[in-house]
């Protein structure tokens, strides 16, 4: 937007400096052509007055003399066609009275300097357009008729004497412009003839030129000025935008902490949506802030459940054990207490085991290396489930449905198959039934670990996966309780269905991630 | 139970008193059990409320002692069956490790 808003300011500045110098170009060459056309025809009425005399004498030296003396002395002249001095000269074009006589000496002779406008040609040509007098005498013999150059000289020729009045012509040879001040002359009533006096127009053209020059100039160091001038003010103008923009883009993509506030004081509207802008990151910040503490809060509270649950866990075998001990210390003469509480003390020391080995297991595969391999990993579980059941009645069906080119996160899957199989098998009376199911559904991988038990009671149902929840007697309360935390932790689903009487069915759904390149088999994350 | 605290069991004259020990871990309940009687206490026990309950309907207990924390409830619940469903004048104490209750 920067660079548009620039552009559009350079663009207009450069049509509004443009048109202006058009215009003053065109102003000057207008009135500089009007000085030049009643310059020529000054010159011309100058030569008609003065020659009638002459003309009716035949006196060609004098006529010769007249016009001379005009073409050269008046051409240095050009204010007094503005009316502005006066001169008044004689036959021979002498300066006999001026206006301004200090400047004007009264000596035609002394003229010298550049002329302005340049006299190309003058004439005085009698009514049936015999040379009477030319300033180039040498190719214009005297009392012959004028013979023109080309059409455009016939025409001009055919103008002059046919004018009744003074006028003007414009044209051009090869090697010029020219204006033509046409002047008829009289004398008493009678026409004698015409003066031309032709006034180039090269100098106009090149004043033209030079002013055109200066103007274009000047117009071009005023659209550099306001172009610069516009940038600045457009850079201005866009930096506090630009920077809202950066800010605005950090903040829809989270990243508040990247956000820099830009300060102003500016009062306008940018200065306002700026400020509000800041207040706004502010109170995101400080929202943000919040929420991270509350998440903190919790996972503190969470930690200090479970800690308060370790300890109470872990002190009631401990507290039996000390009674233990402390009455073997009592009573050392009582070897049949030693028997009594070997297998106790056994007991409650493999529980404590257990109970920090399932709390070991949550926190390596929170933590650990969890590298997909081969699906058939979980074959393993078979023989580990079989081992549990051992000489117990209960069967055992594996149904394993998944594509061998879907690959898994074995550590994590296996803990949560086999925490749930174990549940499973620990919850059936004898002659029960333990089944595993692996299918894919969609996008998503599901596990199913059903028993024929008696089903989980609906009170319970709620506290299923509660830390240190068990409804067995040498369990620990932390089997579904990881098997959770471990489903969340890959982004799964875990729930179950369970019916008095009829069993209880856990179903693990984990989404599947394609995998594209060299491992082109998709993998369960 | 500590030590000292044992030695005030000791100062008292518990004979002929009969205690039910209400408690689900099963170390903690027989390793009590076995102090109790040792003492020269006589002793029952109970694993949890509906065993305990049972087991006070059948008579012959002075003291209670439970553990806050049982499969079927808390001790607290098991305090106000004894107190408002029983016989409320046998019950002199109720212990346990996290709380007492006296009356």
């Amino acid at each position: 937007l920067a660079e548009k808003i620039a552009f559009t300011i350079v663009a207009v500045a450069m049509g509004v400096g443009f048109t202006i110098a058009a215009a003053i170009v065109a102003q000057d060459w207008k009135r500089f052509h009007e000085a030049l056309e009643e310059h020529a025809l000054l010159l011309a009425r100058s030569v008609a007055v003065s020659v009638p005399e002459a003309m009716l004498r035949d006196d060609y030296w004098t006529l010769y003399k007249t016009l001379k003396t005009i073409a050269t002395r008046m051409a240095t002249e050009p204010q007094d066609s503005h009316g502005e001095t006066g001169v008044v000269l004689d036959v021979d074009g002498r300066v006999i009275a001026h206006l301004d006589p200090g400047n004007h000496q009264l000596d035609p002779l002394v003229t010298t300097g550049t002329y302005f406008p340049r006299v190309i040609t003058g004439m005085v040509l009698d009514a049936e357009g015999r040379v009477m007098a030319h300033l180039d005498p040498s190719s214009h013999p005297l009392g012959l008729p004028f013979a023109p150059r080309d059409e455009a000289e016939r025409r001009l020729l055919e103008e002059a004497l046919k004018a009744r009045r003074p006028l003007v012509s414009e044209g051009s040879t090869p090697e010029e412009g020219f204006l033509e001040g046409m002047v008829p002359i009289y004398s008493g009533g009678k026409r004698l003839g015409v003066v031309r006096m032709r006034l180039s127009t090269a100098e106009l053209s090149s004043h033209v030129h030079k002013v055109a020059l200066i103007v274009l100039g000047l117009t071009l160091g005023l659209i550099a000025l306001s172009s610069l001038l516009g940038l600045l003010i457009a850079r201005r103008m866009m930096r506090p935008l630009a920077e809202l923009a950066l800010g605005m883009e950090s903040v829809g993509g989270g990243k508040l902490e990247t956000i820099t506030p830009h300060v102003t004081n500016d009062k306008d509207e940018i200065g306002q949506m700026v400020r509000i802008f800041n207040r706004m990151t502010l109170e995101l910040k400080e929202k943000k802030r919040l929420e991270e503490e509350i998440a903190i809060d919790k996972k503190l509270v969470a930690l200090g459940r479970i800690a308060a649950g370790v300890a109470h866990e872990i002190n009631n075998p401990v507290a039996g054990m000390m009674n233990c001990v402390d009455t073997l210390k009592k009573h050392p003469s009582k070897p049949q207490l030693l028997e009594r509480y070997l297998p106790l003390l056994d007991k409650g020391l493999s529980r404590i085991r257990d109970i920090t080995g399932d709390l070991l297991v949550e926190l390596r595969i929170d933590h650990g290396a969890n590298q997909p391999s081969d699906s058939g990993c979980l074959e393993d579980l078979k023989g580990l489930i079989e081992a549990e059941i051992g000489e117990r009645n209960i069967r055992f069906v594996w149904d394993d449905q998944m594509e061998r080119r879907v690959r898994c996160n074995c550590q994590r899957i296996q803990q949560i198959l086999l925490n749930l199989l174990k549940n499973a098998v620990d919850a059936l009376p004898d002659g029960g039934t333990v089944t595993y199911r692996s299918l894919h559904q969609g996008k998503w991988i599901v596990f199913e670990v059903g028993d024929d038990g008696l089903g989980i009671p609906l009170e319970l149902r709620s506290q299923v996966f509660d830390p240190f929840f068990t409804t067995q007697s040498n369990g620990t309360g932390l089997g579904l309780w990881i098997v959770y935390r471990l489903v969340q932790s890959m982004g799964g689903i875990v729930d179950f269905q369970s019916e008095a009487g009829h069993g209880t069915l856990f179903r693990v759904r984990v989404p599947l991630k394609q995998v594209y390149g060299e491992e082109s088999g998709r993998y369960v994350a | 139970l500590t030590l000292a605290e044992e030695d005030d069991f000791v100062e008292c004259d518990f004979s002929g008193l009969c205690v039910l020990l209400v408690e689900d871990e099963e170390i903690m309940r027989l390793s009590l059990e076995d102090r109790l009687r040792l003492a020269g206490i006589p002793v029952k026990a109970a694993c949890d409320i509906a065993d305990a309950q049972s087991q006070l309907e059948k008579g012959d207990v002075d003291l209670v002692v439970t553990d806050v924390r049982l499969p079927d409830g808390s001790g607290a619940e098991l305090f106000e069956v004894i107190f408002f469903v029983i016989v409320p004048h046998t019950v002199n104490a109720l212990l346990s490790c996290h709380f007492v209750y006296a009356c």
